[in-house]
């Protein structure tokens, strides 16, 4: 095991055969000829996956885009058609949580048989069996059975003994989305431990995991791979495409936009001359508030939509000190956005996003979260939209500002245009300490002596 | 290639023999859980049925000896082989759709399952034959030391059972209806079998048919070794031919096993 490397996937492939009945399953399995009787389906196209040791790598995508298949083939669980597959080390996994457990059987036995089937035997689990006890923290349950658990207790017994084999490889699918907080922080907790000596493979919808915990995304969709990279970047895309109904047709590496008629431009232009399409709203009537800090949008890799209105400009402010860039927790603000419709668009949602530098949404709203009337846009009409709000107590540091217009509600909608890190804004320290990402508003603190110690 | 399958399955045995061991306590726990007498009913389900052929042999149709040995004898003898036998291949065909949740969610070898069955009925199997020597002792028929010849036969059948058991255990995912086909061919094999009657009443060349059975060879196999006293060489043509099937047997199971095991956790 002195490789670096932990995990490596040549060109796997798995298909799920669909036939009539099991007759014509058990046929192909057994012709001397390997006749077909199937039609295929593939659950992944020829993945590639270098993994080293250590790393913590999150694996992205829809639905049915083969990110389980993935995990229980690098898990041993079912084999791939083609390809190949080298693992080096134990590998603990959380497919499916408690999967390996008798229901029958005592909390107890069933950890000593997890124990079996990880090949860890009766002596080194008697040494381990505390700890799990303790951080499953299902109390004298440990000797019921474990059918006799609830959802929870069973998850929190699963997960105590995954991650207390001492796997070289930690598999989790999904498994980070149950339990109450407080357990999940306390899992949180323990994969973070893992970081760093253990390699670690998540499957999961949630992107702030992926932000937080992994060094590598990798996107899956449709049995394919679309990219692998930074997760911030894998996870703007993704969020991206998925906005879009799909993602790109080629891997990635130009610009995602299809609708882009401008210049693909990475950069955000801190004022750019009015290329052609802003040229015929160059004059909208509305440059009262309109200045030097005014943040005029190019398309490019970070924007997208179907771009039947854009938005052309974007301003930010603070009412008492002006046009900024940095602002104070607690000051009033607002935020102006310039809209140009270049067809007809029924039911207008323009929203405000603001995320710190992980990626993680702070906060935003748009106009139905703000009930507000949006009258529907005629091709050619130009509209200034203002926010005004209170910034609120966030920890300071940098944050960047997403804006965006859509057609439709909260359910459906069709993105028009987003424009994702369209200014960055640093938020100021007030306090000199601060704990967490929020600070609480108007703490009042009352410190009473209820009995003096003192004897006199 | 079935080399290798052979092979690797031995050191997979031998590798993983802590989680064998403990498949098996579960598979013997399994039977008895939640009843009160527990282990107690391992013993007690030998002891009547063999109480009642004493009874009814001994007592109601009055079955004369066979050769000067008790009829009661000579059949416990041969029922304890044939019981063995049939518990582990009706078990074990159904072990791998009893085991979904190791098939499907946990890294598993599969393999293993069948001995994991042969192991736990070994517990039954060993009573039975602790009540054969009683029996044995009881009706003062000596005890010579071919009883230990019996682990030949032991072994001789556990080959062919696995053989059996990897063929109809596999198929079994695909269809289920092979788990009722092997209940009718242990009906069938039981009274076809010479276990409750003597092959010497047939005319020989339907004994030479009957002894076509490879079970045949176990059963009396059994008899020759805790009564008579007859070495297994002596009668070295159906041992060979014993082998021959068994090792053909084995040869498919193994095969078959190999080919549809990939399949088992995309069909259960």
């Amino acid at each position: 095991m002195g490789s670096d490397r932990a995990i490596l996937l040549k060109g796997i492939e798995k298909s799920y055969k669909l036939y009539q009945s099991p007759m014509s399953r058990f046929k192909e399995a057994l012709h001397p000829r390997k006749k077909k009787y199937c039609e295929d389906f593939y659950a992944l196209k020829g993945i590639d996956l270098d993994i080293p040791r250590g790393e913590t790598w999150g694996i992205i995508g829809l639905n049915g885009s083969g990110k389980s298949t993935l995990l229980k083939i690098i898990c041993g669980v079912i084999q791939a058609d083609c390809g190949s597959l080298q693992v080096n080390g134990r590998i603990a996994a959380l497919l499916e949580l408690g999967s390996g457990f008798n229901p029958e059987y005592t909390g107890r036995q069933n950890v000593f048989f997890s124990g079996a089937l990880a090949d860890i035997g009766r002596a080194e689990m008697e040494e381990r069996f505390p700890e799990i006890e303790a951080f499953a923290e299902i109390g004298d349950f440990i000797d019921q059975p474990v059918k006799s658990y609830s959802s929870g207790m069973l998850m929190r017994l699963a997960f105590a003994v995954a991650v207390h084999v001492s796997p070289d490889i930690l598999v989790v699918d999904e498994a980070l989305a149950v339990g109450d907080a407080r357990f999940q922080h306390k899992c949180m907790k323990k994969i973070k431990s893992f970081k760093g000596h253990s390699t670690m493979l998540l499957v999961t919808h949630d992107m702030n995991a992926v932000l937080t915990l992994c060094d590598q995304a990798v996107w899956l969709h449709e049995g394919s791979m679309v990219e692998i990279g930074n997760p911030k970047k894998i996870v703007d895309r993704y969020t991206q495409a998925f906005y879009e109904g799909g993602p790109p047709e080629l891997p990635p590496d130009l610009p995602s936009e299809p609708l882009s008629e401008s210049m693909p431009d990475n950069s955000l232009p801190e004022k750019v001359s009015d290329s052609e399409d802003d040229s015929s709203a160059v004059q909208p009537p509305l440059p009262l508030l309109e200045n030097d800090t005014t943040i005029k949008v190019e398309d490019g890799a970070t924007t997208y939509g179907a771009g039947e209105v854009k938005i052309s400009k974007v301003a930010f402010f603070s009412h008492e000190r002006g046009p900024v860039d940095a602002v104070y927790g607690g000051e009033a603000v607002s935020v102006h956005i310039w809209l140009e419709a270049l067809k007809e668009i029924k039911d207008p949602v323009v929203g405000f996003l603001v995320k710190n530098k992980l990626g993680l949404e702070i906060f935003g709203f748009n106009s139905i979260t703000l009930q507000t009337e949006f009258p529907p846009l005629r091709a050619g009409d130009c509209s200034l939209v203002k926010f005004e709000f209170i910034w609120p107590m966030i920890a300071s540091d940098n944050y960047a500002i997403t804006i965006a217009i859509a057609d439709g509600d909260m359910e459906q909608c069709t993105m028009h245009h987003m424009v994702q890190d369209v200014m960055m804004v640093e938020v100021l320290r007030t306090q000199e300490y601060q704990i967490g990402l929020v600070s609480a508003e108007k703490v009042g603190v009352d410190i009473k002596l209820l009995d003096s110690g003192a004897a006199y | 290639m079935p080399r290798n399958f052979f092979l690797d399955f031995i050191t997979l045995i031998l590798s993983r023999r802590y989680l064998i061991w403990e498949l098996i306590k579960r598979e013997v726990a399994a039977q008895y859980i939640g009843s009160r007498l527990g282990f107690i009913w391992t013993i007690i389900n030998p002891l009547v049925l063999i109480l009642i052929f004493w009874f009814v042999f001994g007592f109601g149709l009055k079955a004369k000896p066979l050769n000067d040995i008790p009829f009661v004898i000579w059949l416990t003898a041969g029922m304890a082989a044939w019981f063995n036998f049939s518990e582990i291949w009706s078990r074990a065909t159904t072990i791998v759709v009893a085991n979904p949740h190791l098939v499907k969610k946990v890294r598993f070898p599969t393999s293993i399952l069948p001995v994991v069955t042969v192991g736990a009925a070994l517990v039954s199997h060993v009573v039975f034959l602790g009540l054969l020597i009683i029996l044995l002792w009881s009706y003062q028929v000596p005890l010579t030391f071919w009883v230990i010849q019996a682990l030949y036969y032991y072994l001789a059948m556990v080959v062919l059972v696995l053989g059996l058991s990897w063929l109809t255990a596999s198929v079994n995912v695909f269809f289920r209806d092979t788990g009722q086909i092997v209940q009718l061919l242990l009906q069938i094999g039981f009274w076809g079998t010479p276990i409750f009657w003597d092959i010497n009443i047939m005319p020989p060349i339907v004994q030479t048919v009957l002894k076509i059975n490879p079970i045949y060879y176990i059963v009396q196999g059994y008899r020759d070794s805790f009564i008579y006293g007859i070495p297994f060489w002596q009668d070295w043509r159906w041992g060979l031919y014993f082998w021959s099937v068994t090792a053909l047997i084995l040869l498919a199971g193994a095969l078959v096993f190999r080919r549809l095991r990939p399949h088992f956790a995309d069909v259960l």
